[in-house]
């Protein structure tokens, strides 16, 4: 019943990859993701988190049929994406970082040859192509051939591929990693309206954590092809107990750091500023300590902890 | 004064990719060994035949040249367009949006058609500017013998996609290579009776040396062509329908391992 309720559901899929060729090399196989489940809600944006090899571009191929899964279903707005592969992918857009456009043909050329397979009729072809393009600031470039467009301008006219059949669903594999910040910034805008507007639903891959936490309503954590945690960035963020506290001290120095050694708390020294990492609930115990034994600052800040935190801290692990 | 070490740097910077390229092991020994075949075969010929002499000579090596255009050059077109995708990094981009291998196979197939239609005209004038040949009677023939070739296009193009699909891009040269293996045993250039045996019951296996035999038997000895074309035709729909059938299938087995590890 459960996957009629939600517009994407991903049901115990697992992809192993077998290498060697029998008889000549022994054959081998690893897992890339193993056994995820999980479902994408309408007008939900989902993040897809995990170091590299963790098997977020694997899913996502998967979940675009350019990549079979060795077992386990996926549905997208409650039928099977194995038979019913074509009809679905007209309401799903895609672009990835890793991918570009055919180099020798124009934006607009290339933007056509889409639109045409998506069966999008002129003359809204040609307007979506024109919004789209004067949205991401490059319709005065429609004209010149993607190979010639900077790593930006190129990630910007795969997006605007992304978005053209106007999707329900729409998958980003690492959508602003060359993007200038303002033009990220203005992704993320775009993304969020497109969103608040058409209620479309969106899954996003990105190493950039501020992203994650600005876009994402949900994150899954993907570690070696397994889903770790699924919350929202801020749980995650907060299930991280450890915070930096940074101490400007006026006074000497020595006074702190052996305090610092003797209740082996982990810390570091850049000039007269201390960076300690301690449990939160220790904070007000700690300062009064500080208090107690004279200890001067002129400046105290902390640092609560974020989603790059709780990223660290599973890729260390 | 030239110091050795740099100079022998260069040298095994590249003969060190012998091991893992079979394209430059290739390149060494399967073009040279094609061309003294083809060059060799054809003079075998020409030397056997100044002994009876025969007519139209000059319009049987014309369209031999010309009509081999069609089964060669067409399966670079299908491979390029293949490959183009690969090249470009757009392989992924393609297949994820809703296109089915149908449509795509169809496409490609109208496009090499149409190239095709270019090069005929194209050819046709050059010939007429720079031969003195009977133009009405070489564009008859030509326009006779081209739709069985270019079905051999077809299938070969699509024979040697398959290998790209299973390799990906270090199978696009092998693809190339198998493109041309085809050539010396089709009797473009000469008959295929001055092919060692083992080559003529190779040539018996290929749709193509029916037709340019039919060709060469209307237009030097006047005979009727129709029961080569029909040979050609049979045989050249079978195998374009095979070996369609079978890229699709390797196309989708591909996927068992990623359409985007073909760029790699």
């Amino acid at each position: 019943m459960e996957i009629f309720m939600s517009i994407l559901s991903v049901q115990n899929l697992i992809k192993q990859f077998t290498s060697g060729f029998w008889p000549f090399t022994k054959k081998s196989s690893y897992t890339a993701v193993n056994n995820i489940s999980f479902q994408l809600k309408k007008g939900e944006i989902l993040g897809f988190l995990g170091p590299n090899g963790a098997g977020k571009t694997t899913t996502i191929q998967m979940l675009l049929g350019t990549l079979t899964s060795s077992s386990g279903s996926i549905f997208y707005f409650g039928k099977d994406f194995a038979k019913n592969r074509i009809d679905i992918l007209k309401k799903v857009g895609y672009a990835s970082g890793y991918d570009r456009l055919p180099a020798r043909l124009t934006i607009k050329e290339n933007l056509d040859v889409v639109g045409r397979i998506y069966e999008i009729p002129e003359p809204k072809r040609s307007e979506q192509i024109e919004l789209l393009l004067k949205f991401f600031g490059i319709w005065d470039k429609r004209n010149k051939q993607t190979g010639t467009l900077s790593a930006g301008q190129a990630t910007r006219a795969l997006l605007a591929k992304a978005f053209l059949a106007d999707p329900e669903i729409v998958l980003l594999d690492e959508p602003t990693a060359s993007l200038d910040p303002d033009v990220a910034l203005e992704v993320r805008q775009f993304i969020l309206a497109q969103r608040k507007e058409r209620g479309i639903s969106l899954l996003v891959t990105s190493h950039n954590m501020d992203e994650v936490t600005e876009l994402c309503d949900r994150v899954l954590i993907l570690k070696n092809g397994s889903i770790i945690a699924d919350d929202t960035p801020e749980t995650l963020a907060q299930s991280i107990s450890k915070v930096h506290v940074h101490l400007t001290i006026f006074t000497d120095l020595e006074p702190v750091l052996t305090y610092l050694r003797t209740i082996q708390l982990q810390h570091t020294v850049q000039a007269n500023q201390i960076t300690i990492e301690i449990d939160e609930r220790d904070i007000a115990q700690f300062i009064a300590a500080l208090g107690e034994r004279k200890i001067m600052y002129s400046q105290i800040s902390i640092d609560k902890p974020t989603l790059e935190d709780y990223f660290l801290s599973i890729a260390k692990n | 004064m030239i110091s050795f070490s740099p100079i022998w740097a260069i040298v095994l910077r590249h003969a060190r990719m012998w091991r893992r390229d079979l394209n430059l092991l290739l390149g060494t020994f399967y073009w040279p060994m094609l061309d003294i075949l083809i060059w060799g075969f054809l003079g075998s010929w020409i030397q056997q035949s100044q002994l009876v002499g025969f007519k139209n000579y000059e319009m049987v090596a014309l369209l031999g040249i010309l009509l081999w255009q069609f089964v060669g050059r067409g399966c670079n077109i299908i491979m390029i367009a293949f490959n183009e995708e690969l090249w470009s990094y757009n392989i992924v981009n393609l297949f994820s949006l809703p296109l089915r291998i149908r449509d795509w196979i169809i496409g490609i197939i109208l496009f090499y058609a149409f190239t095709m239609v270019l090069t005929t005209i194209f050819g046709i004038v050059v010939c007429a500017l720079f031969y003195t040949i009977p133009m009405g009677e070489f564009i008859y023939t030509m326009l006779i013998f081209t739709p069985p070739l270019c079905l051999a296009g077809i299938w070969i193009g699509f024979t040697c996609l398959q290998i790209v699909v299973l390799l990906g891009k270090r199978g696009a040269e092998l693809g190339f290579v198998v493109g041309w293996f085809f050539l010396p045993f089709s009797g473009a250039y000469y008959p295929v009776d001055v092919l060692p045996y083992w080559g003529q019951m190779l040539s018996y296996c290929l749709p193509m040396s029916y037709v340019f035999k039919g060709m060469r038997s209307y237009l030097m000895y006047n005979q009727d062509p129709t029961p080569y074309l029909i040979k050609g035709y049979v045989l050249g729909i079978i195998y374009a329908i095979a070996a369609i059938l079978l890229f699709v299938y390797c196309f989708n087995r591909t996927k068992q391992k990623g359409i985007a590890r073909l760029v790699d």
